[in-house]
């Protein structure tokens, strides 16, 4: 149950016009990336590692690899597109910019998610 | 001094705020803290890393399709290693401060001791990671 009047839901005061879903989504995501982000160190250094793999996928035959390869992507750049918008909200106030940098950048977010999804499916 | 900037979403100017008034200094007078310093780091890096990723996201698809050539430039030239080098860095820097963070927002470490030495911590922790992956990574040539 939200105590904001439905004034203030309607017009969405405030550079960022809702923010606690956005807040929390950020910390979950946060959260799935600390595993995540030593399973992709591990990854490099097993690329760095075996002098016949001329590439990440090399290991991604396996399903368990190509899922968390997946997910450090993903979650990784779902991630970053919240974060990329604090960042906007807080230097650029200008409307129409601000607009257009983060639908850019949630537009070039999520074609590389569904371009590196593919890449990993191909592997297989 | 520059002209304050109003904040409103409705960018009304008036005659008042097209005139340069005086403000006080900022960044030029304030004491670099590691609170502070610890905080631009993590937008900092936040940014950089989200870049990174693009970059390697699409390194992961050209190498997958084209072999060796996509990632030649990366490993083998001082720059690319260089690069990576930074980027790593960036990465442990924002994976320790982020669980820093997470336990600000579960109300624990706010005290200003508490938080210098977590902030310390941090930075150790940050430089020990990134040089032993790295050891590790150049090891392995």
């Amino acid at each position: 149950m939200s105590i904001r009047t439905p004034l203030a839901q309607a017009k969405g005061l405030g550079s960022a016009k809702d923010g606690v879903h956005h807040w929390w989504l950020l910390r979950v995501s946060s959260v799935a990336l600390i595993p995540l982000t030593f399973w992709f160190v591990y990854i490099v250094l097993q690329v760095c590692f075996s002098p016949h793999a001329t590439s990440p996928a090399y290991f991604l035959s396996s399903v368990y690899q190509s899922v968390a390869m997946i997910l450090f992507i993903v979650v990784g750049l779902y991630h970053g597109m919240l974060g990329m918008r604090e960042v906007i909200e807080d230097y650029v106030h200008c409307g129409c910019i601000k607009l257009a940098l983060l639908t850019l950048i949630n537009f070039v977010s999520i074609v590389s998610m569904v371009v590196a999804v593919l890449t990993v499916f191909n592997v297989q | 001094m520059g002209r304050l900037m109003s904040h409103d979403a409705h960018h009304q100017t008036s005659n008042a705020s097209s005139v340069d008034r005086p403000l006080s200094p900022h960044l030029t007078i304030y004491k670099p803290q590691i609170s502070s310093m610890l905080s631009i780091a993590h937008r900092l890096s936040g940014v950089a890393l989200f870049v990174g990723l693009l970059f390697f996201v699409w390194y992961l698809v050209l190498s997958t399709y084209h072999g060796v050539e996509a990632f030649a430039f990366l490993t083998n030239s001082i720059l690319g290693r260089f690069i990576m080098f930074l980027w790593s860095l960036a990465m442990y820097y924002h994976l320790y401060n982020g669980i820093r963070h997470l336990f600000w927002d579960a109300g624990m470490g706010y005290e200003l001791t508490t938080m210098r030495k977590t902030g310390w911590l941090t930075i150790i922790l940050t430089l020990v990671s990134t040089l032993i992956t790295w050891a590790l990574v150049l090891g392995s040539y």
